[in-house]
């Protein structure tokens, strides 16, 4: 894929004023603009038949993405959320509250019909690339606190360790830390061995997904692991709709992040593939392609923009057997 | 230059008349018009008996869905309502009865519009649901050319009668009297307003359709507006009605239409009054030389 004319068109400002002093002090691996010098050289050696992916705007063989993805989060684990709400603005927790309101999770037990009782009391829900439980805690609390629901538990997986120290630190100030309700476990999302097939009422993952080596194996994990009936939600940035916001936002991602990654987390290099990661994700439509090609059937439209599209939340359901989509 | 003026006026007047002629009095269905162009299609072709909810019989009307998946869910879920109310309740027991999950439910709508979901998959399924079977038992209106115009509009309006109380009876049958108020606090809501109007206009344009009606003069509008009130007023009436197999409401619908009736007549005795005495007084004001 190359890389959108609207990325190659705004490197072409800003480096001048704001990336290029940086970048002649510190030696990068990965920053757009020294990829630009080597470009020709790495993709040269990578034509001759090895797989390849993009991290950030790089081109990379397909082997390193994760473990450069996983530096990238051993360094900002412990920072994570104060970057965010300076990043956003403080506007991730809503998106994340939002998120999780719309999927309103937990099931009354009261409300269950005694006839229906196919369905185990609780859901069962897994939480990808949510090492830092953020999700995961919501999940419950709105499980607990609207449902009466003290039986939904949630499994946090990640790739990354670190992501999910920090989870497991942060989970000592909830109700939930001793509890069998929440549990973290480590596990490539393109592979969840430990998850057996059909098991799972809802899978969620919230900003992570565009860091996957593969997001095809990723969907199709989760397409297994869902019970028929099962929802897979997605919460991720996404492609803003109007030009004139987007011509700002752009200045601000671009611009902005790296430098507050710099100065806050002293980590510039992290924070740049954040952004380069964010511009390389697919849109809206083509995500929901991705989606539906996984096996998922994709109720309305398929997505639900954030903030003017900044973000989105895109939702599939696993068909159940004799009711194919059509 | 100014007797140019004259003649189109006078032609215009003329074409009018015989537009009106044309199409009111005596509809020609000699050359039914093909189906794409024209969104009725021709009354003669049978129409399968068994429609699915989710497919109308007209298909530009409805098709919200973009798959079967929320048709079977709130199909499902309508069964539930009387029990539990337009809500995500009535939702989620619906998809467990089809087979899929709680999750499965919460996660088919935009947040928060499940129960208007409910709402208006029952007004889409009951509207196509109204059917063929009435139009077969009916002869087709454009068969009697010769048929009088006042007889028209009795045949008319006693099929919108019938289809009325078929439709109210129809919230009746699903059990759903004692929850229209929940849906019509759920229709008000301000960001389904336009939708809801939107519906009780294509309910009216059934009416129509089913009745036989081909009329596409300026009575279009009248007649769909009219149906439209009275089938709202209706509904509302048969909310409160406590009467027996809700007799007072069918007699509600009957006096309405009565009073339809009354009014297009006197509507129309207006015009023919105003339009007569208006060219009267252009002819005479001519006549005198006048230059209009």
């Amino acid at each position: 894929m190359a890389i959108p004319p609207r990325i190659a068109l705004f490197r072409r400002r800003i480096p001048q004023s704001i990336v290029r002093p940086v970048i002649v002090r510190h030696c990068r691996c990965f920053s757009s603009c020294l990829r630009d010098a080597q470009q020709q050289k790495s993709t040269s050696q990578l034509d001759d038949g090895l797989s390849t992916t993009y991290f950030g705007f790089e081109k990379i063989a397909t082997g390193l993405k994760e473990a450069r993805v996983g530096a990238v989060f051993s360094s900002v684990a412990s920072s994570y959320d104060t970057m965010n709400d300076l990043m956003s603005l403080g506007v991730h927790r809503l998106w994340k509250d939002y998120f999780v309101r719309g999927l309103d999770p937990g099931t009354n037990p009261l409300s269950a019909s005694p006839p229906s009782n196919a369905l185990p009391r609780g859901w069962n829900i897994l939480d990808v690339a949510g090492g830092t439980g953020d999700i995961a805690f919501r999940l419950l609390d709105h499980a607990s606190n609207v449902h009466n629901d003290y039986t939904t538990r949630v499994t946090v997986t990640d790739i990354n360790l670190d992501m999910l120290a920090e989870g497991r630190k942060r989970a000592l100030a909830t109700p939930y830390a001793r509890s069998s309700r929440l549990s973290f476990v480590e596990a490539n999302a393109e592979n969840l061995v430990n998850i057996p097939d059909n098991s799972v009422d809802l899978y969620t993952v919230a900003f992570g997904i565009r860091n996957f080596t593969n997001k095809e194996k990723a969907l199709r994990e989760a397409y297994r692991v869902l019970r028929p009936g099962g929802a897979f939600a997605c919460l991720e940035f996404s492609k803003v709709n109007n030009t004139a916001f987007d011509a700002a936002y752009q200045r601000w991602s671009f611009g902005a992040i790296p430098l507050i990654g710099q100065l806050v987390a002293g980590d510039r290099d992290s924070y740049q593939y954040l952004v380069e990661s964010i511009a390389q994700f697919p849109n809206q439509t083509e995500f929901k392609d991705m989606i539906m090609d996984a096996g998922f059937i994709v109720p309305g439209r398929g997505w639900e923009d954030l903030s003017m599209g900044i973000a989105a939340i895109h939702k599939g359901i696993k068909p159940v057997e004799g009711s194919a989509p059509q | 230059m100014r007797k140019n003026q004259i003649f189109p006026n006078a032609f215009l007047h003329s074409s009018a008349n015989r537009v009106y002629f044309v199409f009111h009095a005596c509809p020609s269905p000699a050359t039914p018009s093909p189906p794409q162009r024209y969104p009725h299609p021709p009354y003669n072709i049978p129409i399968a008996p068994s429609n699915p909810p989710g497919q109308s019989l007209r298909s530009n009307c409805s098709n919200y869905y973009s798959n079967h998946l929320e048709g079977t869910v709130l199909s499902a879920a309508l069964t539930h309502v009387p029990a539990l109310g337009f809500s995500d309740a009535a939702l989620r027991a619906g998809a467990r009865d089809a087979g899929y999950t709680d999750a499965t439910a919460s996660s088919m709508f935009l947040p928060g519009e499940g129960a208007w979901e409910l709402v208006r998959w029952h007004l889409v399924s009951s509207r196509e649901g109204l059917g063929a079977a009435w139009r077969e038992s009916w002869e087709a209106l454009e068969e009697k050319e010769d048929m009088a115009e006042e007889q028209r509009h009795k045949v008319l309006k006693a099929r919108a009668r019938q289809l009325v109380v078929e439709r109210l009876r129809m919230n009746t049958r699903a059990g759903l009297v004692a929850r229209m108020s929940e849906a019509l606090a759920i229709m008000a809501q301000p960001s389904h307003v336009p939708a809801a109007l939107r519906e009780l206009a294509w309910l009216a344009d059934e009416f129509c359709f089913l009745a036989g009606d081909t009329a596409v003069d300026g009575s279009w509008y009248a007649k769909r507006g009219a149906l439209a009130t009275v089938y709202a007023a209706a509904e509302m009436f048969q909310m409160q009605d406590g009467s027996v197999e809700q007799l007072d409401t069918e007699r509600f619908v009957g006096d309405r239409l009565d009073e339809v009736e009354t009014l297009r007549k006197r509507v129309d005795g207006v015009g023919e009054w105003l339009g007569y005495t208006g060219w009267s007084v252009v002819n005479g004001l001519r006549s005198k030389g006048v230059r209009i």
